[in-house]
């Protein structure tokens, strides 16, 4: 190590310290001697290098979250700007889709594949949709007035999901203009909770639907709407956030 | 030492704690800032050791991140400080008589007392110079500011002590007639 100490070996001043200013070499001795004497008893805590180490480690974490997070912003902001700067995409017809069966058994994939043909809004089921959407959505409405698109995904398991990871059918259906936001209007009027790991799970033995939309502001959200699902399926293929109070498919769609 | 600990860098805190500790607290003016102070300050040096550790000045780079860092937290307003009436110690400065082991602690009380009433950036170019015994061109390297920065506001700061009574009644008793 080459560092050099200055208590070991002082550097010589260029000036004498108080040589520029009106004061006098007294002044300057009396200052440095009474500086000196008051901090000669204070010592460093030993522990000093282990806290700096955890300080370090500490910080190169948040480091390296802080970098993730901006990447991944950057790419979700040049993604949305290219694809759909003005949010929702309204001028979508309405249209069904249909999703093969998807057989999964073992894990579920990390990320749901919610990729949209069209712009930012979900347009096709996601086979899982592990990670809990739109966490703050308790403070305010679940659904933009005028959301543009929404999209309907039935998810039907064909055994027990208890007992083996379910193989659901899924289909999922388009809804967009008028109908999108009489939708919103339904789902917003009522209030909502948020994901929550304790909260029950429901089988996807019986037709569960579930609405996913998503805008080019990253404004992202899930709903079950059946009361009796709460917030997540039994094999935490989707996990949702839940209009409370309302069973069944029927208040919330179009006629 | 873990496997990712930058090499030599234990060594020279070891080295060096209790001086920049020291220096931290007449930054501070408080023991407990004066560790987080030079804690912060380390922590930000960690990731550059490797680089650093190969210049021919390690404490410059030291000092001039502790400086930085101190300044950086001046800034924030939850971490003001609201020096007390330094007048009441000023009795505490009389000349000591020669000999006397206690006399020149009283003086450092008021001393540490009185630079917390100086302007943070003032304070650091008194410390830097009168304890560090760095040169102006050190001294302004540190602070990132020009020498003629350090020329003024030493000029400054000088005033601001010699203005205490306490300062003064002791510069008079050294035959020095105040200008």
């Amino acid at each position: 190590m080459t560092a050099r100490h200055e208590h070991d070996d002082p550097p010589a001043r260029d000036t004498a310290p108080g040589a520029d200013t009106d004061t006098t070499p007294v002044d300057t001795e009396l200052l440095s001697a009474g500086l000196r004497a008051g901090v000669a008893h204070v010592t460093a805590a030993p522990d000093l290098y282990a806290r700096v180490a955890e300080g370090a480690r500490a910080r190169r974490r948040r480091l390296r979250t802080g970098t993730a997070m901006a990447v991944a912003a950057a790419c979700a902001i040049a993604v949305a700007g290219v694809a759909d700067p003005l949010g929702w995409r309204a001028d979508t017809p309405a249209r069904t889709v249909a999703a093969d069966p998807v057989g999964t058994q073992g894990p579920l994939p990390a990320t749901a594949p919610m990729s949209a043909p069209r712009g930012t809004a979900v347009t096709e089921c996601p086979v899982g949709h592990p990670q809990p959407a739109s966490p703050g959505v308790t403070d305010g409405p679940m659904l933009p007035p005028h959301p543009g698109t929404v999209l309907l995904c039935v998810y039907n398991a064909t055994h027990d999901p208890s007992q083996n990871p379910v193989n659901p059918t899924i289909t999922g259906t388009v809804y967009t203009g008028a109908d999108a936001d009489r939708i919103a209007a339904n789902i917003n009027a009522v209030p909502t909770t948020a994901y929550t790991p304790t909260g029950g799970r429901c089988s996807m033995l019986a037709p569960r639907p579930v609405l996913f939309f998503r805008n080019a502001a990253g404004n992202e959200a899930v709903a079950v709407l059946d009361g009796d699902c709460y917030n997540m399926f039994t094999d935490g293929r989707v996990q949702a956030q839940l209009p409370q109070g309302q069973h069944g498919i029927g208040p919330w769609l179009p006629s | 030492m873990a496997a990712h600990d930058p090499p030599g860098f234990q060594e020279y805190i070891a080295a060096r704690r209790d001086h920049l500790v020291r220096i931290g607290v007449l930054l501070t003016g408080d023991r407990h800032h004066a560790e987080d102070l030079v804690q912060a300050a380390l922590v930000r040096v960690w990731p550059k050791w490797t680089r650093v550790s190969r210049g021919d000045n390690v404490d410059a780079y030291v000092r001039r991140v502790l400086t930085s860092t101190f300044l950086n937290w001046r800034r924030r307003l939850w971490h003001r400080e609201h020096p007390t009436d330094l007048g009441a110690d000023a009795g505490l400065l009389a000349r000591p008589a020669a000999g006397d082991p206690f006399a020149a602690v009283d003086t450092s009380d008021v001393l540490i007392a009185a630079l917390r009433g100086l302007p943070p950036r003032q304070r650091a170019v008194v410390v830097l110079r009168f304890y560090a015994d760095l040169s102006e061109a050190d001294c302004a390297d540190a602070l990132g500011c020009g020498v003629g920065t350090i020329k003024s506001q030493t000029h400054k700061a000088l005033k601001t002590l010699r203005a205490l009574p306490a300062l003064r009644d002791a510069a008079t008793s050294h035959g020095r007639v105040e200008a």
